[in-house]
Formats: C-alpha cells, structure tokens, sequence
C-alpha cells in the first residue's frame, strides 16, 4: 500500500511542470561547483549540501501547491489510515532527496574521472562517496522537510507561507553569520533548521572523520523527521 | 447500527451549521441529504467520514469502514483517466488484470472510452466527474459517499449510475448522499433528511 501511494505521489509529480527547473538547477550548482578547480574534498561537499538543501526546499514547496484536499480525502478514505498517506509523504520526499544526493555524488566523481583525477586537491577515497552521500541526503531532507512544513491546510495564505519559508531557509544557512555579526543570543535561533551548523561540524577538514560525519547527519535528519512529525500531527489534528 | 451522530455542531466563521445533531445510520440504509446550499449536505458527509472535525459530539463507526466518495468537484490532474483509475486499483488491492477489466467495463459503461488516455487537466466536467465515480466503484465499498454525484453528466450516464448505485445497494452496502436532484432521491434512496437552520428533519 505505502509503495502503491509513493508511485502514486511519484507519477503525479513527474508529469507536473515543477520537476525540469529544481533539475536544472542541480545540474548547473554541480558544474559551477567543479569548474574552479582544485577544490578541498570535504569543503565542496559540505557546500554542495546547502544548495542541495536550498534546491529541496523548492522542490517541496513546489510538491505542496500539488496537493489538492479532495484527491487527498478521497486517498485518505481509501487506504483508511491518515498516518499512512503522510507518512507516504515522507517516503516520497526522502526518496526525491536520496535522488537529489545520487545526482550530486555522482556528478563530482564523473567530473573528476573525465579531468583526470584533477577536480579534487587530493584522491577521493571510498569513504568519501559514502560520508558525502549522506550528508548530502540527510541536507536534501531537511530542506524537503521545510518546504513542505506550511501547506495549505496549516497555512492558509500561500504568499505569507512561501515568503516565510524563504525567510526561514536564508536564516537556516545564515544562521551562524547572523549570530557572529549581530549581538543576538544563540537561543533566539535554536528553532531554525540547523544548516549552517554543517559549516561549523566539519570546519576545513581535509577528511570526512566518521564521528562528525555521524552527528551531522543525526542533526539534519533528526531535525527533518522532528518537523515532519510536527506537521502529521497538525494536519491530524486539523482535519480538513 | 453502523455508525452513530451523537450530538453534533459545526460552526463556520460563527454561522451555525448544524446544532447538537443525533442520527442513526444503519447497515444498508440508503440516505438522502438535501437542502439549500451551504446547508452543511457535504460538510455533514465529510464529518460522517471523519474528514471533518465537528466543533462538539462525535461520530461513532462500529467498526473500521471502508468508505469510499464520489466528491462533487475532481479535481484536474496531469495523469491521465486510465494511470489514475490504475493507480486507485493498486491501492484498492487488485490484480492487474482486474484493473484493466475493470477500468475498461465501467469506463464502457459511463461512455468515456475514447477519454481515457486524456489528461484529467483537458477533460470536460462531466466527463471528469465521471472518473470521480468510477474510482469510487472499482471495488465495492461499506459506505459510498456520494456529493452531488450527477453533475455535470450526460442522462444516459445518469442512468448508469443510478442502476450501478442500486446494485450496490443490493449488496449491503451503505450509501449517504448529498444531493439535489428529486429524480436521483427518489431512485436511490429509502430516508430522505433535509437539513435546515442547523437541524436535520425527515422528509
């Protein structure tokens, strides 16, 4: 049933005009990225992960305006579990993230075999691939995560919740910017997404070590799965 | 009994809807709900299915219902009739073969054949109200909710409808119905309510 609802919820996406821009976006932050080169292993990562996070929020925002309240009362009557349709949500987002993730691994390693192994300062090692991977899944997840936090059924106004979404997204990356430029103390900023602490966990390392990789995806996931619980529960609450 | 309205309110922007409603619905009862509109007809249904919140009382379901509902807008989509129609067969649990059966004898049947690989997007209303009624009757459901099911439709595929609604009926199965027509009321349903002021009255 749950992978009935994901290919459900992936068809309806695929064939709406929202898929081509987050795409092409993707594709040119990758090779803008890996155009400058060399570039420090960790570093290009580690930014790849907020464009990759900035590019989720989009797709989910743009997921959001799809959903219409009567397909969904006739899904939810269907399959007769709410926490199931969400949940298929979820499932859907972390995949459209996982893919998002492949694109932007995948992309880095290909450059770099057709230049020669010249793209990165050092040789990427298999532990690259697998720590990058989910830094940059559990970041796409977080930004899908925020895209989809203010649907219609939570926020009525469409401009009030895109434009409050945006604002939440720049403060999420800004976040450490914010608080060392601005006497503002840190616990007025402890709700925001946590993205700019990735900068602050890895710093310039020239490895990904396993602990900190660890804790940053702990952090971004967690923090994901805490507003997507929050929503489910909204929308529970609320009804239609 | 099936399922139990026990004192049920709904407000919109401080105008009462219903007022401390209790009703009882029985297995295989066929009803009509009619009124002006705004009257509450859908939001009542869609409180009955749980859809909605009611601002006071609750509905009680003795059981897990399978419910299924024929809204009185589809929505339009980008998939076509069929990927939709195939996609509600996954879900309901079919076969494949059976959801191609099906999806070709009931779209046969509401004369919608040649619509079928058409974006819902550029479908007519009828017509897209059409696949409103044929996701819903894929496999057969406990409770069908129907919401002004007819508009929009042509009259031979009125008389589909009709027909398939009563041999549902003849199976057990529970149909509330919102509706206007007095031709559809009197064909498909054995209790008629009218909901006025926040009250619900037999007819």
């Amino acid at each position: 049933m749950l992978k009935e609802l994901v290919k459900y919820r992936f068809k309806q996406y695929i064939k709406t005009s929202k898929v081509a821009m987050p795409l092409l976006a993707l594709v040119a932050v990758q090779y803008v990225l890996y155009t400058m080169i060399p570039v420090g292993v960790v570093e290009s990562f580690v930014l790849s992960s907020i464009y990759v996070f900035l590019i989720m929020v989009w797709v989910s925002l743009g997921v959001s305006e799809l959903e219409d309240p009567v397909s969904e009362q006739i899904m939810i009557l269907r399959i007769q579990s709410e926490g199931k349709f969400y949940f298929s949500q979820i499932l859907f987002l972390a995949a459209l993230s996982a893919a998002a993730a492949f694109l932007s691994v995948l992309a880095p390693v290909f450059i770099n075999l057709v230049n020669h192994n010249q793209v990165f300062t050092r040789s990427l090692i298999p532990a690259d691939i697998i720590s990058s991977y989910l830094l940059l899944w559990a970041s796409a997840f977080l930004g899908s995560s925020l895209g989809g936090f203010f649907p219609a059924r939570i926020m009525k106004d469409r401009k009030s919740a895109i434009l409050l979404t945006i604002l939440i997204t720049i403060i999420s990356v800004a976040k450490g910017s914010i608080l060392d430029t601005l006497p503002l103390p840190a616990i007025l900023l402890c709700f925001i997404p946590p993205m700019s602490e990735v900068f602050t966990i890895f710093g310039l390392d020239e490895y990904f070590q396993i602990g900190k990789v660890v804790l940053g995806v702990v952090v971004l996931f967690g923090y994901g799965c805490v507003m997507v619980v929050i929503k489910i529960r909204l929308l529970i609450k609320n009804k239609f | 009994m099936l399922i139990s309205i026990e004192k049920i309110s709904k407000y919109y922007d401080y105008k009462t809807v219903f007022n401390q409603i209790d009703l009882p619905i029985y297995e295989n009862q066929s009803i009509a709900f009619i009124g002006h509109n705004g009257c509450g007809k859908s939001t009542l249904l869609k409180v009955i299915a749980h859809l909605v919140k009611p601002d006071g009382g609750k509905v009680v379901h003795q059981k897990k219902l399978l419910f299924h509902y024929v809204p009185e807008h589809f929505p339009k989509m980008n998939l076509t009739a069929r990927q939709y129609l195939e996609a509600m067969g996954k879900m309901d649990g079919l076969m494949a073969t059976e959801i191609k059966d099906r999806i070709n004898r009931l779209c046969g049947e509401f004369f919608m054949k040649e619509m079928i690989s058409t974006p819902m997007k550029h479908l007519s209303k009828g017509t897209l109200q059409k696949v409103g009624v044929v996701q819903a009757l894929m496999v057969t459901p406990q409770v069908l909710l129907l919401d002004e099911p007819l508009s929009g439709q042509d009259m031979d595929s009125q008389g589909v409808f009709i027909e398939k609604v009563n041999q549902l009926r003849e199976q057990g199965v529970t149909v509330l119905m919102a509706c206007h027509e007095q031709h559809l009321v009197d064909q498909v349903s054995d209790t008629v309510y009218r909901i006025e002021k926040g009250r619900i009255l037999e007819c």
